[in-house]
């Protein structure tokens, strides 16, 4: 676990770091008083001193501590599965809007109910079909915009 | 009378027609996700927040509420029948309830916590008939600095009470505020931290946060693991309502945890979590025989069931007397309601007293919903226990997707989420708690003014926060809660939040 705080407190303490340096552009004080960068300044501070507090003793544990950490990913596969996932998510976000919602909902549903596992293709076949089109129906019926895409559909 | 008054206003607007099937929407969708591991009513909440965007603001909160609710009802079935808790707040009623179900006495513990639930709730209720309203009169009075002494105060007891690290906890609570911060200056007209780049100029919205901090990091963890069927338990659900001696031997325990349970709601980051916890511990040291706990006592089962969902209904007084979140899903439900253009605070009352006492009105008729929802209906919530996995994801997936982009129309929130998800899942291994993160981005903006306004009052000197009698007694209670972990620490002793871990 001990690790972990190490770099964990070290980007926490990098953040802090870009705070103070935008406070400090915004400006602390302005007549006298409060500006813009006063409370982040006081705030990215806080930050900074608290990441130091993770990091000075995560830094000096003993050796020994280190053996009990566990792999960042649980088992072999963990890291490709969520990697997946995160392709299928974004690659949603970028498609969204050319190629509509019917059509990205779709491809979407198939491709993610095969990350966890590779079956048949009938079972997420009839469940990305049925989730588009009924979700499309709901959607449309409360008025809610979707976006249409190139195809207009 | 002025009681009279009040509670025919408020069931005058629970009972219109449109508000009544609201409410048992709201109340449905709540025990759904209660019921399914991985989803939690913050994230579910802001999954329905555009639906409700063409309601009427009362409307809109009381299908809301009635989720958050909602899903303390139904926490407590997968906790009892599977061992998993539906939600964080059910976790201790995994340790007998699951006992009491292997015993072949799931019947009687599922309708303890439903009846249990529905006396909590109903009490919960009845209390903040009873307090909000003088207390939104005393918060009245408060001015900038007595803001910025309870918001301070707030975030202080949050980080306090987290199961994890005070320290990490304090961060959270400061990359929330940072996080707030970005965009316009309200005062100056300013931009700040926004690296020039167009869509965050007006800062960020709750809802990609939430749902990417709670419902895509939630699902990134549950992809590492391998598909694993699981274990339902084979049981016949008779006998839901409890025999004589079940209640004999529960009605301590739900008294008790409906006090306690309602005045930890009152908490800035008590809520249901740590008084379901602090329920269990308080039944097993008043019981004779504690030695049958963890063996399928109902009273384990009836104190944190009862608790936490009178825990859920306190949260609101601080929210409808001050416009302050004690937790997540009220930070959400304020988001929600500022969208419709209303801001809670002590103001609410006087504003909007159709809101006010519309929303507690719909709490008496939401839980007895519940009751019926989670009685007669519990073989069907059950049989969703079965859906697999590897098909429940994508559509959690598909539900922040669509949740995030129809907020604004804008696909750039849903890249917002998709990275507020990347954090979360790290930030999660690296033990590192979402919420304290949420609740001070959304009392950000509010605290700062404050905190600007009471200096432009006092020409820049910050005493101010100590002449005011009011302010001076939470800045001090924040301090002492601040320093105490290492006077604590001097005498052997933990937080409470940790000994909270320490038993999961």
């Amino acid at each position: 676990m001990r690790r972990r705080d190490v770099w964990s407190s070290l980007a926490w303490l990098g953040v802090g770091i870009a705070f103070l340096v935008g406070s400090l552009r915004a400006g602390l004080f302005r007549k006298g008083i409060p500006g813009p960068g006063f409370l982040p300044f006081v705030i990215a501070m806080s930050l900074i001193v608290l990441s130091f507090m993770i990091f000075l003793p995560a830094l000096s544990r003993k050796k020994e501590d280190a053996v009990k950490i566990e792999n960042f990913f649980p088992e072999k596969e963990s890291f490709k599965k969520v990697l997946l996932g995160l392709m299928a998510l974004f690659a949603y976000g970028f498609a969204l809007e050319y190629t509509g919602y019917l059509i990205t909902t779709f491809v979407f549903m198939i491709f993610t109910s095969r990350i966890m596992e590779r079956g048949k293709w009938t079972g997420p076949l009839i469940m990305a079909v049925l989730t588009a089109v009924l979700s499309y129906l709901l959607f449309v019926s409360l008025e809610v915009q979707l976006p249409r895409g190139v195809l207009g559909i | 009378m002025e009681f009279v008054n009040h509670g025919y206003l408020a069931f005058s607007v629970a009972l219109e027609p449109m508000n009544i099937f609201l409410c048992f929407l709201g109340c449905l969708i709540g025990t759904f996700v209660g019921v399914l591991p991985g989803l939690g009513p913050a994230a579910s909440i802001s999954l329905l927040l555009p639906i409700t965007f063409k309601l009427s603001p009362v409307s809109a909160i009381i299908m809301l509420g009635g989720i958050y609710y909602g899903t303390m009802y139904g926490g407590s079935t997968t906790s009892i029948l599977i061992n998993v808790p539906g939600e964080a707040a059910s976790v201790v009623t995994c340790l007998d309830g699951y006992q009491m179900a292997r015993k072949g006495r799931a019947g009687p513990a599922l309708g303890i916590a439903a009846f249990g639930s529905f006396i909590a709730g109903t009490f919960g209720t009845v209390m903040i008939m009873v307090l909000a309203p003088p207390l939104a009169s005393f918060a009245l009075k408060f001015g900038p600095p007595e803001f910025v002494g309870l918001i301070f105060m707030g975030l202080t007891m949050v980080t306090y009470l987290s199961s994890g690290s005070m320290i990490k906890a304090l961060m959270m609570a400061g990359v929330g505020l940072l996080i707030s911060f970005i965009g316009i200056d309200i005062v100056t007209g300013r931009e700040r931290f926004t690296l020039g780049i167009a869509t965050i100029a007006g800062g960020f919205d709750i809802v990609p946060i939430v749902m990417g901090l709670f419902g895509i990091s939630e699902v990134l963890l549950n992809l590492e693991r391998s598909a694993g069927t699981r274990d339902v338990f084979q049981t016949k659900l008779d006998h839901l309502l409890p025999d004589k001696k079940d209640w004999k031997d529960s009605s301590g325990a739900i008294l008790r945890g409906s006090l306690l349970g309602f005045f930890l709601g009152l908490i800035p980051g008590g809520g249901g979590l740590i008084a379901s916890f602090i329920s269990y511990a308080v039944e097993k040291k008043v019981a004779k025989n504690p030695e049958n706990f963890g063996k399928g006592d109902i009273r384990g089962v009836a104190g944190p069931e009862t608790a936490n969902n009178a825990g859920a209904q306190g949260a609101f007084i601080p929210m409808l007397t001050m416009g302050v979140p004690c937790n997540v899903v009220i930070a959400i439900l304020i988001g929600a309601l500022m969208i419709h253009g209303v801001t809670p605070g002590p103001r609410l009352l006087i504003d909007h007293p159709k809101i006010f006492w519309g929303v507690i009105g719909s709490m008496y008729v939401g839980n007895a919903m519940l009751l019926l929802l989670n009685l007669p209906l519990i073989g069907i919530w059950v049989r969703l226990l079965k859906v697999p996995y590897s098909y429940l994801f994508p559509f959690i997936f598909l539900f922040c997707l669509i949740g995030a982009y129809t907020v604004g129309n804008n696909i750039m929130d849903v890249q917002i989420m998709i990275l507020f998800g990347i954090l979360g899942y790290v930030m999660k291994k690296y033990e590192y708690e979402p919420a304290p993160l949420v609740l001070a981005f959304v009392l950000g903006p509010m605290f700062e003014n404050a905190l600007r306004q009471s200096l432009i009052i006092s020409g820049g000197s910050p005493w101010i926060f100590f002449t005011h009698p009011i302010s001076a007694v939470f800045v001090i209670v924040s301090i002492s809660l601040l320093v105490s972990p290492l006077l604590l620490m001097f005498w052997g002793r933990q937080r409470p939040g940790v000994g909270l871990k320490e038993e999961n």
